[in-house]
């Protein structure tokens, strides 16, 4: 109608039709014509972005199929000429093609479906179309994650998915780094100041179909994981991920029970899809360099400055008696102490590496298999560390029929971790040898400190060996019922053989031997029943119950003096006659644990366009108290998909699709464990020679203890624009945790030392967008795809126990009211420019001074701490909350480009408003103020210190050591070192090229592509320091860290 | 024609109901905004711990000197906090402005460094002010100001406590410590004082029924004229069970307003010592004095009071600053022909402004200044 109104309006547009129409009788006349004589024609099918080729596409012809495409991606049919053909294949927009008239060639390009609406998605382990879901969620393609080699793929979503934080804060190679969705969900911090962490709340990870612990089970807390500490993670090839969904809301998660309280993060591997058997094979080599090293003063520079510091500052004592007794620093003429040692270089190098996948896929209809052999080998740039991974990966479906299916996986790895002399995340003992004195003689038979050779020579060898079976049986009696049973066998045994040699440890060996064993036996049965009526509505039902049987147990065995390095043992037994030489062993851990629970679902929607959501999950756990065992997982969501609706009948010109969504869903979860709630008994000795049991003064049992609770609303737009040019989505949502438990130190008149209570209650809310846009016209030579997305959250504290708003955790404090946990610091407001310009008590007439030290008083070069009580004395009563260790703004910036044969991918992540304390910069100058001590001097003359009376600078006196034992100028936890620590990094670079069919099929190669990546290219920040995302959890820039190695990688990729 | 402007209107109508969808959405972001409210998430105010207290309730201050005392255990409250004194009343429980009574007070607001040349300029480092004889700092802190004298604040033994109230209060609210009692002591004007009793200021008597002596100072080397011995601080005799002391110090204010410092060495005789005898004495580091007098009778400084001005150790002090040192010192020789040092040192206080007199009184015996 509205053409035919145009066409009237417009006579040129009249004359055009008519023209039209007369050549479309010719063109008919002539397909009639032509229709008589079959022609045949040959052809190629290649991706669009990759140039890769396209196998096992179906080629159609008046609806009737004609043929497929081979293993190289050719076609040759035969057809009446001048018919249009249809190609198709799963995964790819249908593409029609015709011939022209005396070719008989069509190359066809295909482009992998984009409209996220129809997208398929899991939702409690049963697939559905995103348009039918409220829950807010985000896919990522497998391809997204490939191209770099890395131990873990979890550091490959950074920056990928909105409302997913992950930082990259360990360069360690097969460790992690935090994750964490939608914001931090616990308040619960060991340790103190630098060394404090934060206990990663993980989402869970369910690896098709299986859920799985991504926390190995040994690694208790991040800085001391005891065994291999491998996550199930570091095991996964990233070749072999088809793709990754990261499940936000509660009403995405509420079907995974309370373990998916923190998130879901769902792992799918590759799956066979062609008839004809494909070979895939990819390797990286790669150079891993270390970030560039401090300078150091080297030499003769260096007992320079020290001596020069000890003849201006120092008491006469110093002078006289100290500077002769070290002889390091006056007897330079001695060759054992006239050296320039660089001790960066001694342990820190760039490493040669490599990662090869070799991928069998293939299968008909009836049977499909797979098969993933990957191996990965990382050496660290820290002497001594490493990574190595082993991992098979195998999968069979079987379908005898359209009604039944069996599914089979096996995967088996093998993980081997290297860590040296340090404790998992800090290598102290490297540490504080490459900040050794660089007139100290290198590492030598005869001159070497125990720490070097410890961390050179002490043998750590950590496997994990992980077997897991899984199977899943589908049966489909009518078109509307389905029914499935899947069951998995996991196992995972970890070990750790340390053997420190003679000379690292007092002139004995010392020996650590470490096994554990875990395993979980799984199984679920689903029933689902989908149907539709009176046309415009559609309902599912579905239910299953999991039955979970873990176990976990680990035993150690050390012995502190072997007889000779040569023989290692006997472990267990105090073979000399010192005693205590032997710690002996025994079991460490032990947890059987069971979980069974119940789910069930429904989903109805009208006409597509309504769509209602209902869950409602309880599991029952051994683990909890007896008087309520039960958690409950309820969730509810709706959705319209609002672009369906008439009045926008007219807009699909610039409007795709278009929903709205919402949702809400609690979880109430028991928090007790056994030992919490019945206390815990041991062996009180003999009464009346019989032997008794009593409760262990640890723990007080604590029956009140209730369930946590968590409710979390989420609201949601997404939609697409310009046919698929542009998809984007926002969520909004915020969820309240209630009842977090937290261990309480008791008073020490009560006989009990902690209590286990849950009071504390935190809120946090936020909004996360993402928006993909394909800058460029389908048509355009040129391929340009970006991605931004990014999310802000915050968080706050809203009850802690006892009714208390504040608790002091050495330098952490909790704050009601306010973000989970801050730095409780000393304020600094610069330094004194000289000695009249600190303050003087009118009472006592005396300058400020320091809490520690009677005779501490300020002086001009020391820091201006400031006395918030007023009583002139610094004391830690002047602590005040600051700074926000969690950041605000987090997200990513993705884009692709593809030019013919080429392609190139650029990686992006963002940090914004996070407070890092650069710990680094203050031991850098607690360094310089140490001049008897045995390290090295790091330049200071970038930093604006305090030099003579009357300068205004930032940072204290350096170099008057005599301040450091009455003031501690540089003491860690004050003001003067929180930074922002905002940073922009380009994540990886990928540059590809696909070399041409014709070139590469000579050799059988169905396509060959070459590729070079740089990862962790670089870090755009303010920031002072080295790197602010190398940081731990908790926001201190610990100079003990491993730091993170830039890779340098070149890639193949092969399909036979 | 018609059915034109139709479907333009129709798809105005449609965007601007997209538009309406993303003002909503727009809204109700806002609103999670304002989750702060709907979570009741409590405004972050100061923290004021529940258990705030001063870890000791009652104290003893001596009265005529500023002391400041009190130990506030704050549980990590957030500073700042207002301090204020309640219901300040007696020990029987009626009300007293005692503590409202204001004085002149010193205060420093220049740094005293022990370098000064003259008393004007120590004068031109510390200040006059009015304040209440007793008050609370911002610290918490408790000050009796020098102010508080024996007719002013001092209480009748029969009553012999002020008991007052503490609030205590920041943005995070208030509380009310209970009961601190301050017992005042009687002036005592100066230190060493053992020697007189801190309740009723009357001089403490020995176990044999005699009026016990102060007898601080401390002799080291010093020859006796008469007995070859050595003077001696204390001698204890345990069979004869006796005590004697070589030297007596008195402390004596003269009436007037002056504000010096004489020392005076009396023999057994009760005749005075001429200072010229302690020819090794550092007289310009005696005490941080000025104009310096001696006569063969005494040695006479002009001083600033208190002794010492503050507790910081200067040249003038002992160690940790908190009294005054003088030492006096000579040599001779001795038999032989060995040099001996005799030196005598007192470390005291001086709390109330005056000409003072310390009196160095040999009464057993009187030191050898000569040569053998």
């Amino acid at each position: 109608m509205n053409k035919v109104v145009n066409t009237l309006r417009n006579p040129v547009n009249m004359k055009n039709r008519i023209l039209k129409l007369l050549l479309m009788l010719v063109m008919v006349h002539s397909g009639i014509y032509a229709q008589n004589k079959p022609v045949r024609i040959r052809g190629l099918v290649t991706e669009r972005s990759t140039g890769a080729v396209i196998p096992g596409v179906s080629i159609i012809v008046n609806n009737k199929a004609v043929g497929q495409s081979s293993n190289q991606g050719t076609y040759s049919i035969s057809v009446p000429e001048g018919s249009e053909i249809k190609f198709r294949i799963v995964g790819y927009e249908e593409v029609t093609g015709k011939v022209k008239p005396g070719s008989d060639e069509l190359n066809i390009q295909m482009t992998e479906k984009t409209s996220a609406l129809q997208e398929t998605i899991i939702r409690g382990y049963v697939s559905t179309s995103r348009e039918t879901d409220a829950g807010s969620s985000k896919k990522l393609d497998g391809k997204n994650i490939q191209d770099v080699p890395v131990a873990n793929i979890e550091s490959l979503l950074q920056g990928q998915i909105a409302g997913l934080n992950v930082q990259v804060n360990t360069g360690a190679p097969g460790y992690r780094g935090t994750v964490l969705i939608r914001g931090v969900s616990n308040i619960d911090v060991v340790g103190n100041g630098e060394d404090s962490f934060l206990n990663p709340t993980s989402p869970l990870y369910v690896i098709d179909g299986i859920p799985i612990d991504a926390e190995s089970e040994a690694a208790d807390n991040g800085f001391n994981s005891l065994g291999p500490g491998i996550s199930p993670l570091s095991m996964i090839a990233p070749e072999d991920v088809a793709s990754i969904e990261v499940l936000k809301d509660a009403q995405a998660t509420s079907l995974y029970g309370s373990r998916g309280a923190y998130g879901v993060i769902l792992i799918t591997t590759r799956q066979g899809n062609s008839s004809i058997p494909r070979l895939r094979y990819s390797s990286n080599f790669f150079i891993s360099t270390p970030p560039k090293l401090r300078s150091t003063l080297g030499g003769a520079a260096e007992r320079e400055f020290k001596i020069g510091q000890i003849l201006k500052y120092g008491t006469v004592n110093d002078i006289i008696n100290r500077l002769s007794d070290s002889y390091y620093l006056s007897d330079s003429l001695s060759t054992y102490y006239n050296n320039s040692t660089d001790w960066q270089k001694v342990f820190y190098g760039p490493q040669f590496n490599q990662q090869h996948n070799l991928a069998i896929e293939g299968g008909v209809k009836e049977f499909i298999y797979k098969t993933n052999l990957g191996l990965y080998n990382e050496k660290g740039i820290l002497a001594n560390t490493g990574f190595n991974r082993y991992t098979l990966n195998s999968s069979f479906t079987y379908k005898p029929s359209a009604k039944f299916s069996v599914y089979a996986n096996i995967f088996g790895g093998i993980g081997i971790k290297n860590k040296g002399s340090g404790v998992g995340l800090l290598q102290n003992g490297i540490a504080r040898n490459t900040s050794a004195s660089s007139l100290l003689p290198p590492p030598s038979l005869y001159s070497a400190s125990s720490d070097v050779i410890g961390a050179l020579q002490v043998q750590n060898d950590n496997s994990s060996k992980n077997l897991r079976t899984s199977f899943q049986v589908n049966y489909q009696p009518t078109k509307k019922i389905n029914l499935s049973t899947t069951g998995s066998y996991d196992t995972t045994t970890g070990t750790e053989d340390s053997f420190t040699p003679a000379a690292a440890n007092g002139e004995y060996a010392k020996a650590y031997a470490y096994h554990d064993s875990k395993y979980t036996v799984y199984n679920r049965n689903n029933i689902s029943y989908n149907t539709s009526f009176k046309k415009s509505h559609e309902l599912s039902i579905s239910a299953f119950n999991e039955v979970y049987i873990k176990s976990f147990q680990s035993y150690a065995a050390e012995q502190t003096r072997l007889p000779v390095n040569s023989y290692i043992g006997p472990i267990g037994y105090s073979g000399d006659f010192v005693t205590g030489s032997s710690r002996g062993g025994g079991m460490l851990q032990l947890t059987k644990s069971r979980l069974v629970s119940f789910a069930g679902s429904i989903v109805y929607n009208y006409k597509r366009k309504y769509v209602f959501n209902g869950s409602y999950r309880f599991d029952a756990s051994s683990f909890s108290g007896e008087e309520d065992p039960y958690s409950k997982n309820p969730s509810v969501g709706l959705r319209y998909n609002f672009s369906k609706e008439k009045i926008f009948d007219g807009a699909s010109k610039w409007l795709e699709y278009a929903s709205l969504k919402a949702s809400w869903g609690k979880s109430i979860s028991p928090t007790g464990n056994v030992f919490a709630v019945n206390g815990t008994y041991e062996n009180k000795g003999t009464y009346n020679g019989l032997p008794i049991t009593g409760l262990k003064y640890d723990f007080i049992p604590n029956p009140a203890l209730g369930a946590a609770t968590r409710s979390t609303y989420n609201f949601g737009l997404e939609g697409g624009l310009f046919k698929g040019r542009i998809s984007f989505s926002f969520d909004a949502y915020s969820s309240q945790m209630d009842q977090q438990t937290r261990e309480l130190q008791l008073n020490t008149i009560i006989g009990y030392n902690k209590v286990l209570s849950n009071e504390v209650g935190l809120t946090n809310f936020g909004y996360e967008g993402d928006i993909t846009i394909q800058v460029l016209p389908p048509k355009s030579k040129l391929r340009w795809v970006t991605k931004l997305n990014g999310s802000m959250n915050t968080t706050y504290l809203t009850k802690l126990p006892g009714g208390v708003s504040q608790i002091v955790q050495g330098n952490t404090v909790f704050s009601v009211g306010k973000n989970p946990f801050s730095y409780y610091f000393f304020k600094n407001n610069g330094v004194y420019a000289s000695d009249t310009d600190v303050p003087i008590n009118p009472k006592t007439g005396l300058r400020i001074r320091n809490g520690n030290n009677a005779n501490a008083y300020f002086q001009g070069g020391d820091p201006i701490i400031q006395d918030l009580d007023g009583d002139y004395v610094i004391t830690d009563k002047d602590r005040v909350a600051m700074g926000n260790s969690q950041p605000t703004f987090t997200g990513g910036f993705i884009n692709s480009f593809g030019y013919g044969n080429w392609s190139l991918n650029i990686n992006c992540s963002f940090t914004i408003d996070r407070d890092v304390i650069n710990a680094a910069d203050a031991s850098r100058l607690r360094m310089a103020g140490d001049p008897f001590g045995t390290q090295a001097v790091l330049p200071i003359d970038n930093l604006n210190y305090w030099k003579k009376p009357g300068d205004r600078a930032k940072y204290p006196d350096a170099l008057n050591y005599t301040r450091a034992e009455l003031i501690s100028p540089f003491r860690t936890n004050q003001s003067l070192f929180m930074e922002d620590g905002s940073y922009f990094k380009v994540n990886n670079m990928t540059l590809g090229y696909v070399f041409n069919r014709q070139l590469v099929q000579s050799l059988s190669i169905k396509s060959l592509r070459v590729f070079t990546t740089i990862n962790n290219v670089i870090t755009f920040s303010n920031y002072s320091g080295s790197n602010p995302e190398n940081v731990s959890n908790t926001g201190y820039d610990n100079s003990g860290g491993y730091p993170m190695a830039r890779t340098y990688s070149l890639g193949l990729n092969v399909e036979f | 024609m018609i059915s034109k402007i139709n479907c333009t209107s129709v798809r105005f109508r449609g965007s601007s109901l997209f538009k309406q969808m993303m003002l909503g959405i727009l809204l109700s972001s806002t609103a999670l905004t304002a989750c702060k409210k709907i979570y009741n998430v409590p405004a972050g105010s100061d923290y004021l711990s529940e258990s705030i207290n001063y870890t000791v309730d009652t104290y003893r201050p001596v009265l005529g000197r500023t002391t400041v005392f009190g130990s506030f255990s704050s549980d990590d409250s957030t500073f700042p906090l207002k301090f204020e004194i309640v219901n300040p009343r007696n020990n029987a429980g009626t009300a007293t402005t005692a503590f409202s009574q204001t004085s002149s007070a010193l205060v420093w607001n220049g740094r005293y460094t022990g370098l000064e040349k003259s008393i004007a300029e120590i004068e031109a480092k510390r200040s006059v002010e009015e304040r209440p004889l007793f008050e609370v700092a911002t610290s918490g802190e408790f000050i009796l100001w020098a102010g508080a004298r024996n007719n002013n604040f001092l209480k009748p033994v029969s009553d012999s406590a002020y008991v007052f109230d503490v609030r205590v209060s920041n943005n995070g609210g208030s509380r009310l410590i209970r009961k601190i009692n301050i017992i005042p002591r009687r002036e005592r004007p100066y230190e060493p004082s053992f020697h007189i009793d801190e309740v009723t200021g009357l001089s403490k008597l020995e176990p044999n029924g005699a009026v016990k002596r102060l007898i601080p100072a401390i002799l080291a080397g010093m020859r006796a004229s008469t007995l070859q011995r050595n003077l001696e601080r204390e001698i204890r005799d345990d069979q004869k069970k006796t005590l004697t002391q070589d030297c007596w110090v008195y402390f004596k204010k003269k009436a007037g307003e002056g504000h010096s410092l004489t020392f005076k060495f009396m023999d057994k005789d009760s005749l005075p010592i001429n200072p010229a005898k302690f020819n090794n004495t550092k007289w310009d580091q005696l005490v941080h004095g000025f104009n310096m007098e001696m006569t063969p009778q005494y040695v006479k400084y002009d001083i600033a009071y208190p002794v010492p001005l503050i507790k910081a150790p200067t040249v003038y002090t002992t160690i940790d600053g908190a009294q005054a040192n003088v030492v006096f010192s000579y040599s001779r020789i001795g038999f032989s022909g060995s040099r001996e040092i005799g030196t005598m040192s007192l470390a005291f206080n001086i709390f109330e402004k005056g000409d003072w007199e310390i009196i160095f009184f040999f009464h057993n015996d009187t030191p050898k200044f000569e040569n053998e």
